[in-house]
């Protein structure tokens, strides 16, 4: 292996992968040869990458192996959800997705109607009946032969959740899409999705990973956006399973010409959260947005890995990724943008800011341009610093405490991000779980 | 209302000492002045009677109706109405001042044992206040002091005072940066929130501002004390022949 210090806990855990890996294989009967073509050739993948270590650039500041410990299980529940919907998804006017520990549930999600002419079925149906839009799409942009957790995700890719949006088509209200994890163990699941949205297409896509029963799974989950040219998709990510599970998360967007995507990840809870976002806007006329916030607390480890390729010119990409860490929590922000040579007139922003409420919190924030045109209007910032005590003095100096101060920084600071969720049910919940999340006193450690 | 008596106070840590014993006392109804060259503690003076950290309090006593002002938190203080227009206001981005206002007034109406007020009538009081002291309006809507002016930051210190209704207020160099219009509305602003039971101590390097809030009483801080003590009459002096002539004045008599 290239990496030499993969620990022995991590060994047997691949150990188990490969012998999962082997049953699984087996027990593929009637199989399509390219899915078991993919399967195999990203187990292989995955056996020659092994989980990055410490030599590795990209995980620096995210010892991995350290959250992979000898306990982990490859999930093997099937059990019916003893929590069904997250209450906050019992909405009007949308949709739902369902899976159960990464496996797609059409029985209990609520669908678009035919007449919306919109699928969203399981991966494993989408293979048999749309077989030639599945295979041009999956797997293309979540490269599995660079990324130890993409290899790994594909190598047991099956029954994930496929959602397309054909040409000229619009979802009429937003999808809802939700895992409920139900395994009792400490285990390994592996969500993927596919969303493929066609030419002159709309629609909104609400993740929602929420922990009822607080959940101690470690969750690799893989997504793919196709955005076909002049479409427009809002995606909006909510984690918040509590601070016994794990998270990696790897989302991949591929931008035809004159789309639109925008996506705002909320990061409310967890143990290890570590995300790789990459956008591909290949097309002129391209808009990208890219919107975060963190709010970290006791042990929690945060890692926001982005990186916007703009490989075409006339293009335009904003990001804002806000943290706020408290306690012992890590925060860690790396956002790559690269500007290909022949992509002139690209403007390109990215702003991380971060206030660390604690001295024994961290924060690594860096951004690396790589810019190849010469004509592009590119920017970047960070800051990190404390709650500032001048205003805290300014607004006890008339009349609210320095606890009411102090929230009431916190989350005007948040807001900014909180209010482009373009979804107003879940912003109007978010605005009161962050106050709950803010207003707990921290605690020390985690037992 | 208030009884300063030989206040002496340095800076935290580096132990610079601003105030050498500074006595005053100040009543419902009155306008106080304390004038001074840069660098006499005028500023210190109003920051620690609002309650800021970073100072050491190393001698003397503050009382505020009968109570150690210097033992209550700089919330307190302001719940019990005691105001800080500050010299240099902070903004607050994302927070918006009707929000941040709201909160403000309501800490300040339960203290009072009054009820919250009512989404609607905060607003009504927001527009009448805003009116008083002719604030923008479409200063309301927007984040605290965020991008304001040198002069709506000002007045929106004094908007703050009408809404909050202190029975003390302080005013540090409230029109340090102001041209002459601006000086004028803000005064015309403190002037309608003169009442019998409102005090007001006027921090200023200038007599200007003294020209349009007239007195009652005007003192002069020297290096940490106040060297003298008088009518409006005295701010007009001090405007004539500047500190310097008291500064003289005060060396030859201590020879």
């Amino acid at each position: 292996m290239p990496e030499g210090n993969i620990s022995k806990t991590t060994v047997s855990l691949e150990d188990r992968i490969l012998t999962r890996h082997a049953a699984f294989m087996a027990n593929l009967n009637g199989s399509q040869p390219f899915l078991l073509g993919l399967r195999s050739n990203a187990l292989q993948a995955f056996q020659s990458l092994g989980f990055p270590g410490r030599k590795s650039e990209d995980w620096k500041y995210t010892p991995v192996t350290k959250w992979l410990d000898a306990s982990l299980q490859m999930a093997e529940s099937h059990d019916e959800p003893v929590l069904a919907v997250p209450p906050v998804l019992k909405q009007d006017n949308r949709y739902l997705a369902v899976s159960v520990n990464g496996i797609f549930r059409a029985d209990l999600s609520e669908l678009p109607g035919a007449e919306q002419n919109v699928v969203v079925c399981s991966l494993a149906d989408a293979f048999k009946d749309h077989t030639e839009l599945v295979q041009s799409h999956i797997a293309k942009q979540a490269d599995y032969t660079s990324e130890a957790f993409t290899a790994l995700n594909t190598a047991f890719l099956g029954n994930g959740l496929f959602v397309w949006i054909p040409d000229g088509a619009s979802l009429d209200y937003p999808l809802y899409v939700t895992d409920i994890c139900t395994d009792p163990n400490r285990s390994l699941i592996q969500p993927r999705n596919l969303f493929v949205v066609g030419a002159n297409a709309t629609g909104t896509i609400l993740e929602w990973y929420d922990g009822p029963g607080h959940p101690s799974c470690f969750e690799n989950a893989v997504t793919e956006f196709y955005v076909g040219p002049s479409s427009r998709v809002n995606h909006i990510y909510v984690f918040d399973r509590g601070e016994s599970a794990d998270l990696i998360n790897s989302l991949f967007v591929y931008q035809e010409k004159d789309s639109y995507f925008a996506t705002n990840h909320l990061t409310l809870s967890g143990r290890l959260v570590r995300y790789n976002l990459n956008f591909l806007p290949d097309g002129e006329g391209c808009e990208t947005h890219l919107l975060g916030l963190v709010l970290a607390r006791n042990e929690m480890h945060v890692d926001v890995h982005t990186f916007v390729d703009h490989a075409k010119p006339n293009s335009i990409s904003n990001e804002l990724y806000k943290c706020i860490l408290d306690g012992n929590s890590v925060g860690v922000f790396n956002g790559k943008i690269m500007v290909r040579q022949d992509a002139q007139l690209i403007n390109a922003y990215q702003s991380n800011r971060s206030v660390l409420l604690s001295d024994s919190a961290h924060m690594y924030s860096k951004p690396e341009l790589e810019i190849y045109a010469d004509d592009v209007k590119c920017s970047h910032g960070a800051t990190t610093g404390q709650l500032d005590e001048e205003a805290i003095f300014y607004l006890q100096s008339r009349g609210l405490r320095q606890e009411e101060a102090r929230l009431l920084l916190l989350e005007s600071f948040a807001r900014e991000v909180i209010e482009q969720v373009d979804d107003e049910a879940i912003r109007a919940y978010l605005g009161v779980r962050l106050r709950e999340l803010l207003g707990e006193p921290a605690v020390s450690s985690t037992t | 209302m208030l009884r300063i008596e030989n206040l002496h106070v340095s800076i935290e840590e580096e132990g610079t000492r601003i105030l050498r014993g500074v006595n005053l006392e100040v009543n419902a109804g009155e306008v106080h002045a304390i004038m001074g060259p840069n660098g006499s503690g005028k500023s210190t003076l109003a920051a620690v009677l609002a309650g800021k950290a970073g100072y050491d309090i190393t001698d003397g006593t503050v009382e505020y109706f009968g109570k150690d002002l210097l033992e209550m938190n700089p919330d307190e203080r302001a719940r019990d109405g005691l105001f800080l227009a500050f010299q240099y206001p902070v903004e607050l981005p994302g927070v918006s001042m009707s929000n941040f206002l709201r909160q403000a007034v309501n800490r300040v109406r339960e203290y009072r044992g009054q009820d919250e007020l009512s989404a609607v009538d905060f607003l009504k009081l927001m527009k009448e206040r805003a009116a008083l002291i002719n604030l923008d309006p479409s200063l309301i809507k927007r984040s605290v002091n965020e991008g304001f002016s040198g002069g709506e930051k000002k007045r929106n210190e004094i908007f703050q005072l009408a809404m909050l209704e202190p029975r003390l207020a302080i005013l540090d160099e409230t029109d340090s940066g102001l041209d002459i219009d601006a000086m004028r509305t803000v005064s015309d602003g403190v002037n309608k929130l003169r009442s019998e039971e409102r005090a007001f101590i006027i921090i200023t390097h200038y007599q200007r501002l003294l020209e349009y809030v007239i007195p009652d009483f005007v003192h002069v801080l020297v290096d940490g004390v106040i060297v003298r003590s008088g009518d409006k009459s005295l701010a007009l002096e001090l405007e004539a022949q500047g500190y310097d002539w008291l500064k003289k004045e005060l060396a030859e008599s201590a020879s």
